[in-house]
């Protein structure tokens, strides 16, 4: 979507910029009489500045519905006003300033993109962070991943968790869609909101657990090697888990025959701007370890084991294309 | 489009001798440490989207309006977020968009908030009630307690603002 671009260039007197913008004004009163559109008529006809400068002005009312089309009127009017009172005093100020915290706060918490202001940990694109939280437990936060804690309790509120549990009492570890209670030494690997993946995935790699799922209730007990996802409607089939699961605490993406477009979208994650992969070249299948750490290195690994290009807009956005 | 050779030499200079204090001021503003990099960065990356550098006789003072100007558009861009999901939280969980759609639906916002900025508070009300709601002048007037003759000035100043925004800029 590309919005207020100016468009064609052309130089327009001030003065039919003016007669343009009363007119405007007066189509858009709601009240205006069909003489009044017709003399608007008659007078975009009369020349063609006149007609241009018409349709830059239609172009503003046409690009601020779009822009602003896609939620209802108030949260728009909400959303912009939150965005004007924001000065240097930061984000969450301006927003207690309008009293949104205040009424629809908590409700807020349970939602994945609010995770990163309010969680207790939180990484940032492109950042893994190790913790211990106590003697017995060891975490793996992956990039873009929000966790909270509690004693004994953990709360992922989006991204990906590596744990170690090494303890014999109880720990209980949260999602939206499930809770994973352990009752001893257990290694295991939690995310929620990847891409190509239900909500939530439960991934077992030593130890035993039991998972509960939020929406249907039903318990299930996931040995090692085994994996479960969970979303709203319920869960699905238990899998074996994959040898790769963990590669991403060394920070590496181990692909297998993998097609390109699920490795951009994993990629993406760890990027600062947008990578996308162009249709063209989506289902090449490419195998292979890389780097998340660095994955501007492996996009440019990518163009050497396969005939692509990246096309990199400011550096942000980037294309996978054929070359 | 690739930086021209005298900008990028100015900026890996600039960098090279600034960057590390950029970081620190905008650590301080920001209160953590990950996103100062990320705005710093953002900061040499503007500078390297410039077709020419203006001369440079305060090297700091210009990389530190650079900066606060990049804080102030992430803290607005912050808050739009934060309204934005706010909003979300409050919709039936089946219609949650798509990471994608919310990004390009702030992208969105973010320019409508961007074209509108400097528009003073009731003008813009009157604007968005007649843009966004579709209210009548006579509408508008009633509900703001104002005369319609006043809204129709509202809505030329509003107008006129945004075609400044989007072609005289």
């Amino acid at each position: 979507m590309s919005l207020f671009r100016a468009g064609e260039a052309g130089a327009i007197d001030p003065q039919v910029l003016e007669q343009g913008l009363a007119w405007m004004v007066t189509l858009q009163s709601g009240v205006c009489s069909a003489a009044d559109q017709q003399a608007c008529l008659r007078w975009r006809n009369e020349h063609p500045q006149h007609e241009r400068v018409w349709q830059r002005l239609n172009g503003l009312n046409r690009d601020l519905r779009a822009g602003a089309g896609a939620m209802p009127a108030e949260h728009v009017r909400s959303a912009l006003q939150a965005r004007s009172l924001a000065t240097r005093r930061g984000a969450l100020k301006a927003l207690v300033g309008v009293g949104v915290l205040a009424c629809g706060g908590w409700q807020a918490r349970e939602h994945q993109w609010l995770a990163p202001y309010t969680s207790d940990y939180a990484t940032a694109i492109g950042e893994r962070r190790a913790l211990q939280l106590g003697s017995h437990l060891a975490v793996q936060l992956d990039t873009r991943t929000a966790l909270d804690v509690a004693p004994s309790r953990l709360m992922l509120d989006g991204g990906r968790l590596w744990l170690s549990f090494t303890g014999a009492d109880a720990l209980t570890v949260r999602t939206r869609d499930v809770s994973i209670e352990l009752a001893g030494p257990a290694r295991l690997v939690v995310s929620r909101d990847l891409p190509e993946q239900p909500a939530s995935l439960v991934q077992v790699l030593s130890g035993q657990v039991q998972v509960t799922s939020s929406t249907s209730g039903a318990v299930a007990t996931l040995a090692a090697g085994q994996g479960q996802a969970f979303a709203l409607g319920g869960s699905a089939a238990v899998t074996a888990v994959n040898t790769t699961a963990e590669a991403w605490t060394r920070g590496l993406l181990v692909a297998e025959r993998m097609p390109l477009v699920s490795v951009a979208r994993q990629l993406d994650r760890y990027r600062r701007g947008i990578l996308r992969c162009d249709s063209s070249v989506a289902q090449l299948r490419v195998s292979g370890s890389f780097s998340l750490d660095n994955p501007e290195a492996s996009l440019d690994l990518l163009t050497r084991l396969l005939p692509v290009k990246v096309n990199r807009v400011l550096g942000y956005w980037a294309t996978l294309q054929a070359a | 489009m690739l930086p021209s050779a005298t900008v990028h030499d100015q900026v890996k200079s600039l960098y090279g001798n600034h960057h590390a204090w950029v970081v620190q001021i905008l650590r301080r503003k920001l209160g953590n440490h990950h996103q100062a990099m990320d705005l710093a960065q953002d900061t040499f990356v503007r500078l390297l989207r410039q077709e020419q550098l203006p001369t440079i006789a305060e090297p700091r003072a210009y990389l530190r309006t650079l900066a606060s100007r990049l804080c102030g558009e992430h803290f607005r861009r912050q808050a739009l977020e934060l309204a934005y999901v706010r909003s979300l939280s409050l919709a039936p969980a089946a219609e949650v968009p798509s990471e994608e759609t919310r990004l390009l639906v702030i992208e969105a916002l973010e320019t409508v908030g961007s074209v509108l900025d400097g528009l003073g508070s009731k003008v813009r009300e009157v604007f968005l009630l007649s843009q966004l709601d579709g209210l009548t002048y006579p509408q508008i007037a009633e509900q703001l307690g104002l005369t319609v003759n006043v809204v129709q000035k509202a809505m030329l100043k509003a107008y006129r603002h945004c075609y400044a925004a989007v072609y005289l800029a």
